[in-house]
């Protein structure tokens, strides 16, 4: 099962679309304000206009003559400036609405709009004219107001579509990158398993991950003959080495047939052993998952091992050891019988022979119905941890011929996990288990390709 | 007994020829596929032994060519490669049975007299009864005697008996007898056949008989017809 992977793509686009989102809101904002601000100033402009050409008006024909420019700016229907008359004595000669007598210069109050029926807030501006009385222009700020909550409701409204828009290609990439990504990652995978034909699949939009995908399988391409090299070269040195050694072997045992001396019994069973090393290296070599795919049909696992396990009863009876075995009937498993067999006996023989005598190996196998667990387990010395720990490793050790055990234990896991089972060693106490789980059927090999 | 040896490998293909001449073999030794062809058209071959990689082609693709071509003599492929898969490919191609590098020549030649025997078991009905010297084995029934004594065999044993009894006199290679007895296709190394050799051993030299099989070192055993 592939585990939750941090989802990196989804975060960074999450964080750019904050960081983006921050960066339009205080645009939006900055424009707004600005914008609120050049509407005020223009107001005061026009205020300020307003009163000095009333300023004027009142130069040339007085009182009379600024009430007549009054009703004929009022008249026009320019709604959005009121004027406020009050002569020197305080008496209101011209009124709007309830604003008060104010003191000269710029201010802010609100006046009940007789139109509408509601108080509105206004900028004042307030003059002494010549004669003492003083002229206040009011203007509505209503306009503003309403500019403010329509700007408002709509930089809102543009900053949320924003966000869905953005968060909507967030998230199409996020699952198109993931997509393609996943592609690396189940051929990947596939390979891992052992699949080494596998290829990440290309698009035909040839897009960045394509020249990505290609990329690796070029690389791919590459390693695999990088590997099929290695193979070719350890068989052809396997191969060169094993000749001579037969051809040793062959002339001493010629050599005493033609009554040239007594057979060195001893010399041909190096020589045998030495032919056999190469013969399991080679085969190191030669077992891959696809073969397995190849040769694997169902057979009876439990006939097998018990059928196995009978032939080395005796065996080990000679060797002054005793097996027994406890096996479930029945199991049915696809793969390789010989193989399997091999890894069978390969087990047994290395309890077999790195046990006291008098020691006891009891083979076991089970099946939990989707995998079967063979066990190979022994009463001897065992192996401590670090060592079982390094199985696999393929290291000569002290003492003659012990690279072989290695080797054969070698095979053996290379077998199971070419059936893509598991080999692993316990502490029997005493003594080792090694025990390998094989799955009764084998799974269809990664991806789609 | 003529035998066509195809072989890529001069050195390899001198020191079978050799051996086989000396076991009594008339043997034609070519070096490809081509050559091969020529010489089973012109000669009477009974049986082949052909490497599996020659320089001109490959023994699977060879053999399933001279079966479409109506060629059935027995054919022995030898190959360097041990793998299951390719020993299965080379049966299916039509081979009729599959050697792996190295050998010994011991082996090689019997694993021709099996396959000449079988060949000639097709014409002639196998019989129920093999005898080998005292030894007389009912394969109906599963039985063995010694001199008129039954034998106790286990299961394994009389299989055993009968593979070698099947060749008497003849060396049988372990490699057939762990393919009979045990159907393995690799020799492993414990000593399961030495140990089951031994059992049969002890139940059939019993008082006053000689010993019946004989070992060949490295090689197999023999069933001596003699005895």
């Amino acid at each position: 099962m592939p585990e939750p992977v941090r989802r990196t793509v989804l975060r960074t686009v999450i964080l750019y679309i904050a960081i983006f989102g921050m960066t339009s809101l205080a645009l939006g904002e900055g424009a707004f304000l600005y914008a609120r601000h050049e509407l005020a100033r223009r107001l005061d402009t026009r205020i300020a206009e307003r009163m000095d050409r009333l300023g004027q008006t009142y130069a040339a024909g007085g009182q009379a003559g600024l009430l007549r420019a009054i009703d004929a700016f009022t008249d026009h229907g320019a709604r959005t400036l009121g004027y406020v008359l009050t002569d020197a004595r305080g008496q209101r000669v011209r009124r709007l609405g309830d604003v008060p007598r104010l003191a000269p210069g710029w201010g802010v109050t609100t006046f009940e709009d007789e139109d509408e029926g509601v108080t509105d807030p206004a900028r004042t501006f307030t003059r002494r004219l010549p004669d003492g009385s003083t002229l206040t222009i009011v203007a509505d700020r209503d306009y503003i107001e309403q500019y403010d909550a329509v700007t408002t409701g709509f930089l809102f409204a543009a900053i949320a579509l924003l966000f869905l828009v953005a968060a909507a290609g967030a998230l199409s990439l996020e699952r198109k990158v993931r997509s393609r990504i996943e592609g690396l990652n189940q051929t990947a995978r596939a390979i891992f398993e052992g699949d080494l034909d596998q290829r990440v699949p290309i698009s035909p939009a040839r897009d960045e991950f394509d020249a990505i995908a290609g990329t690796v399988n070029a690389m791919l391409d590459r390693l695999n003959w990088t590997l099929q090299e290695v193979r070719r070269v350890s068989t052809y040195i396997a191969h060169d080495l094993r000749a001579p050694i037969v051809r040793l072997r062959d002339h001493l045992q010629r050599g005493s047939r033609a009554d040239r001396g007594p057979v060195d019994i001893e010399a041909v069973e190096r020589c045998e052993d030495i032919i056999r090393l190469f013969s399991v290296i080679l085969r190191i070599g030669e077992i891959d998952c696809a073969m397995i795919a190849g040769t694997a049909a169902e057979f009876d696992l439990s006939e097998l091992v018990a059928e196995l396990s009978d032939a080395h009863v005796a065996v080990a009876e000679d060797l002054g050891r005793s097996l027994t075995h406890a096996i479930t009937p029945g199991i049915a498993m696809s793969g390789d019988r010989d193989l399997i067999a091999q890894l069978l006996v390969n087990l047994i023989d290395n309890a077999l022979r790195h046990t006291p005598a008098g020691a006891h190996v009891a083979v076991r196998l089970t099946s939990n119905g989707t995998e079967a667990c063979l066990a190979v387990a022994d009463d001897g010395a065992g192996l401590p941890e670090w060592e079982r720990r390094q199985l696999g490793i393929l290291r000569p050790r002290a003492g003659d011929g012990t690279m072989r055990e290695g080797v054969g234990l070698k095979l053996a896991q290379a077998i199971a996990t070419s059936h893509q089972g598991h080999l692993t060693l316990h502490d029997n106490q005493p003594g080792l288990r090694v025990e390998v789980s094989l799955p009764l059927h084998l799974a269809r090999r990664g991806g789609t390709g | 007994m003529q035998i066509l040896l195809v072989e890529d490998d001069r050195q390899i293909a001198e020191r079978v020829a050799s051996d086989l001449a000396r076991n009594g073999y008339r043997v034609i030794d070519v070096a490809t596929a081509e050559a091969a062809h020529h010489a089973l058209a012109v000669n009477s071959i009974e049986a082949v032994v052909l490497d599996r990689l020659l320089g001109d082609g490959d023994a699977i693709t060879i053999i399933a060519e001279w079966r479409r071509a109506g060629i059935k003599t027995p054919i022995l492929v030898v190959s360097s490669m041990s793998g299951v898969a390719d020993r299965i490919a080379g049966l299916a191609a039509g081979a009729d049975d599959y050697l792996a590098k190295p050998f010994h020549t011991e082996e090689l030649d019997a694993r021709l007299r099996a396959l000449l025997r079988a060949r000639d078991r097709h014409a002639q009905r196998e019989s129920d009864i093999l005898e080998c010297g005292s030894i007389r084995i009912d394969r109906r029934l599963r039985t063995a005697s010694r001199s008129g004594t039954p034998l106790m065999l286990q299961p394994r044993e009389y299989r055993l008996l009968e593979a070698l009894a099947l060749s008497p006199g003849q060396v049988v290679p372990r490699s057939v007898l762990l393919e009979k007895v045990w159907k393995l296709s690799f020799d492993p190394r414990t000593k399961i056949i030495e140990t089951h050799i031994s059992r049969l051993r002890d139940k059939l030299d019993f008082a006053g008989s000689g010993e019946a099989i004989e070992t060949v070192r490295g090689i197999g055993y023999r069933l001596r017809d003699d005895a």
